[in-house]
């Protein structure tokens, strides 16, 4: 961390209280077109975040008032003006008072895959595993070939300073996938998979490609769903994106109304000591979700949040019961509660049933493997998502099925869920490798 | 837009960063010894974001996301160095390394040659037309007009239990340099989101009012009946009935056209995902995708439009692209390598989320061409059928040419009226081609919508989109 901008900070009589956040970046990305490399990247970035409080009074009431500040490398020659500025939008927000956390002791959560800390470690890595990819497609069968792949191999240091003695850092790697296998068939037709991960043996590659190809070659035959009210089993992928957030801004959805922010904002619709089914019976197995942001390699764990808070593995819902809240600093102040940091990764307590089982119904059970993309609203529940793949499960046999959606709402739907014995770790959360929802919305072929 | 169009400020700045960047010719120039392609971008952003809600205010300045990156081909694909650092001395340095890499470059797969044409709009200077400048208005004065705004909304409406205003102005500036010349661009975003969260004590509901474009402070003016309408369609929707599967004769609302055009033949028609053998249009060129009343266009020309701009991030100069005209698709919109790869003429739609990232072939300002009717005209020639509004969001899937939009609400329509009663929410799904062949009207105006545009999950850019109201047939869930 450049000292100046630590001086700089300090030294501003405007800035009553700071946090002073460095990110050094660097990393390596390795793009396949078919199998034909597109291009192979570098990339690199220092980038500081400073949080200016300024402390006033608002018709005599304290106010704080508070302003982000990211800086790029070329803002350093004129930081007095920037900070000017920054103090000048500070002064003009007006929150009720909260501090800062003070120092204290923090976790090591282990968060770096050791191959991918060095940029030209991660350049190597990047093209063996792009050539990894190339081999266990090419192993895959007649009928199937890649069609894209995507791989990011990133490293982050990160340092956290503030104005209250909390002074520490950590390193962390990020793996990004994308992957997208072409089949022929009936139809030729795709399987897309976006895997992320903290170390790159955690992608699983052997079993991704072998998944992708199978779904891939299923595509090539499935054919729309029924139009029904029925039992839906979300298992794969479809059982984290149900529960993930969504690519244009929703958080995911338990983390979103477990949080103390939610509750601040009169945007939460679960109330501590009561069931979190909105008002419906629970007819299925019970809900008990954690937040862990201490978990091994866990994307979404950290070992200090962006106030500098500690990482915390904290009990949300128990037994369908919301029995706490995350609370990041300023609103665990406002809502007087325990200060927990931001969310980490949901764990989801599995249930008894064994997959085998939850996929029985008559006249037939839809499993879906895969939607198009996350879409769950935050705020209400309410969701609609495309089936990309799919499986209709009767006694009949079993057919893929892709097209129409499955909707409703999450927080009633789990009222009436069932979760697998079989466990899996997604990016969104740990616990069961699949949810039967009783009674859920299928759009497809009318009649 | 040429240099004699800019204001007097957007000049002087122009000039300055032509005075600051002007080394990045000779950076390309001495990369090009050694390599048969290379290019250099700079982008930089500034501006502010604040946050108006009960009980709480937040601000933020842009990220800066500042950056070079330098692009060189070795023949066969294409090799880049971002960084943060972009004085002269550090670009110089990233380049040499650069083509140290690129010089030892060893073939680890295919490689099929790739032959770059350095075309470009030469040197140019370009800045977006501003009326009302957001930095001419003091911060003060922007959070107390904002400020007002939200409490006007969240007092029209007794069960509203939060109100949210965000307001967001930026600036982002990108330097181009290829063997073509230099250009500089100035581009001037601006956007106010209003947000209404009402509750019956069992159920939370919303509705929102966007105002966003490419210009200044003049593009966020909120009417009254703007924020009325708002309250009454958010206290609505608390007693919306979930709507019956099936197919529908439906109405799309402007905003709901443009995410079909965005998602069905926006996303479906960029190139890259030719190359990749994802796109099913790909075998359509020349081929009937939909009834004679479908034109769809790309265009990042458009005036205010929150797409818009004048030179994308690999150097093109920007014009729009006719993707479907009178049912029959055209062509596809492209980034370099794409163009490259497949030979086809460029389009000006290579865009980067940041210099951090790789440039895809993505939209700018997608929309359907308007058409004669008005939208009384629609509604009265509907027996049964639903108005759908207000898309949230939308998926592509340019392999299968299915679609799928989500939409806030419905309002049902009997012998061609409308009923009052309203269903939420809407997924509206079907088959691109027979959604397109089922448009039977357009109405005569095209209203615009501003968003964000993911490619897949990631790389996010601003895009605009719109259209007319669109009446075609559709399974709605």
């Amino acid at each position: 961390m450049d000292q100046r901008v630590v001086d700089a900070v300090r030294g501003h009589p405007g800035v009553h209280d700071w946090t002073i956040r460095f990110q050094r970046g660097r990393g390596a990305q390795v793009y396949l077109a078919g199998t034909a490399l597109e291009n192979m990247r570098q990339v690199g970035r220092d980038a500081y975040e400073i949080e200016l409080f300024n402390d006033h009074q608002v018709d005599g009431e304290p106010m704080r008032g508070s302003a982000v500040i990211p800086l790029g490398r070329e803002d350093l020659a004129r930081l007095p003006s920037i900070l000017d500025d920054g103090v000048s939008m500070a002064s003009l927000v007006h929150n009720p008072p909260w501090s800062l956390p003070e120092a204290g002791d923090q976790p090591d959560v282990e968060l770096a895959d050791p191959r991918l800390v060095d940029v030209a470690d991660s350049v190597r890595e990047a093209r063996v595993a792009a050539d990894q990819i190339r081999d266990l497609v090419d192993a895959a069968g007649p009928g199937v070939r890649l069609s894209a792949a995507e791989l990011f191999l990133t490293a982050v240091d990160e340092q956290l300073m503030n104005s209250r003695g909390v002074e520490t850092a950590s390193t962390s790697t990020r793996v990004l996938l994308e992957l997208n296998l072409l089949a022929d068939g009936e139809e030729e037709a795709e399987f897309f998979r976006q895997a992320e991960a903290r170390r790159l043996d955690d992608l699983h590659l052997v079993e991704m490609v072998h998944d992708a190809a199978q779904h891939a070659r299923d595509a090539t035959r499935a054919h729309q769903p029924r139009t029904r009210l029925g039992p839906v089993v979300l298992s794969d992928i479809a059982v984290d994106q149900l529960l993930a957030a969504s690519v244009l801004g929703n958080s995911s959805p338990y983390l979103a109304q477990t949080s103390a922010a939610a509750a601040y904002e009169h945007l939460s619709r679960f109330e501590v000591g009561e069931p979190v089914y909105l008002g419906r019976e629970r007819m299925g197995d019970p809900l008990t979700m954690r937040s862990n942001a201490r978990r091994p390699f866990s994307v979404l764990s950290y070992r200090f949040d962006a106030d500098g808070l500690a990482a915390h593995d904290v009990l949300l819902i128990e037994d369908g019961v919301l029995r706490g809240r995350t609370a990041t600093q300023r609103y665990a102040q406002y809502l007087n509660i325990p200060p927990t940091g931001r969310p980490g990764l949901a764990e989801i307590t599995p249930g008894s049933t064994p997959l085998a089982d939850l996929l029985r119904g008559e006249p037939s059970v839809y499993q879906v493997v895969a939607f198009s993309a996350p879409n769950v609203d935050d705020v209400t529940g309410n969701f609609g998502m495309e089936i990309r793949l799919g499986y209709e499960i009767g006694p009949g046999g079993t057919r893929p099925i892709k097209g129409g959606s499955v909707s409703g709402n999450l927080f009633e739907a789990m009222a009436n869920a069932r979760f697998s014995a079989e466990t899996a770790e997604f990016a969104s959360f740990a616990g069961p490798r699949a949810i039967r929802f009783e009674s859920m919305q299928v759009a497809g072929e009318d009649g | 837009m040429t240099a004699t169009d800019l204001s007097p400020a957007a000049a002087a700045e122009a000039q300055r960063l032509r005075e600051q960047f002007g080394f990045l010719r000779e950076v390309v120039d001495e990369m090009e010894r050694d390599v048969p392609y290379a290019s250099a971008l700079v982008r930089f952003s500034d501006g502010h974001s604040i946050d108006l809600r009960d009980g709480e205010q937040s601000a933020r300045r842009q990220d800066p996301q500042s950056g070079v990156v330098l692009t060189a081909s070795n023949g066969h694909a294409l090799e880049e160095s971002a960084s943060d650092a972009f004085d002269v001395d550090s670009i110089r340095s990233t380049s040499r390394d650069l083509v140290e890499r690129v010089r030892h470059h060893h073939a680890d797969g295919p490689e099929p040659e790739l032959a770059i044409l350095a075309d470009g709009p030469g040197d140019a200077d370009f800045a977006t037309p501003v009326a009302i400048d957001p930095t001419s208005v003091s911060l003060t004065e922007r959070i107390a007009r904002y400020e007002a705004i939200r409490r006007r909304l969240r007092a029209i409406e007794a069960r509203a239990v939060q109100a949210i205003a965000v307001h967001r102005d930026g600036s982002q500036v990108s330097i181009f340099a290829n063997r073509s010349g230099m250009t500089t661009q100035q581009i001037r975003r601006v956007a106010m989101i209003l947000q209404l969260f009402v509750s019956d004590g069992q159920q939370r509901q919303f509705d929102l009012v966007i105002k966003a474009g490419t210009g200044g402070l003049e593009l966020l003016d909120v009417t009254e009946d703007e924020l009325a309408e708002c309250a009454a369609t958010a206290a609505s929707l608390l007693s919306a009935d979930s709507v019956a599967p099936g197919t529908y004769d439906v109405i799309a609302d402007p905003l709901t056209t443009g995410t079909i055009a965005h998602e069905a033949f926006g996303h479906g028609v960029e190139t890259d995902m030719f190359v990749k053998g994802r796109a099913r249009a790909a075998e359509y060129v020349g081929q009937r995708v939909g009834s004679d009343l479908v034109n769809i266009f790309d265009d990042p020309t458009i005036p205010a439009g929150y797409g818009s701009y004048f030179v994308d991030d690999e150097g093109q100069l920007a014009s729009g692209t006719a993707i479907i005209r009178n049912g029959i698709f055209q062509r596809g919109i492209t980034d370099l390598y794409s163009a490259t790869r497949l030979g086809i003429p460029r389009s000006a739609n290579g865009r980067r989320e940041s210099v951090q990232r790789k440039a895809y072939a993505r939209m700018s300002n997608t929309f359907f061409g308007a058409g004669t009717s008005t939208l009384e005209d629609l509604i009265a020639g509907l027996d049964d059928g639903l108005l759908v509004c207000r898309a949230i969001n939308g998926m592509e899937d340019p392999k299968g040419w299915g679609i799928q939009i989500w939409s806030q609400f419905a309002r049902e329509i009997k012998n061609g009226r409308l009923t009052g009663t309203i269903y939420s929410p809407i997924a509206l799904t079907g088959y691109v081609p027979d959604l397109l062949a089922d448009v039977t009207g357009l109405s005569n105006t095209i209203e615009w919508a501003s968003g964000s545009c993911g490619k897949g999950w990631k790389e996010i850019v601003q895009v605009g989109s719109g259209g007319p109201y669109l009446r075609t047939r559709c399974r709605l869930g």
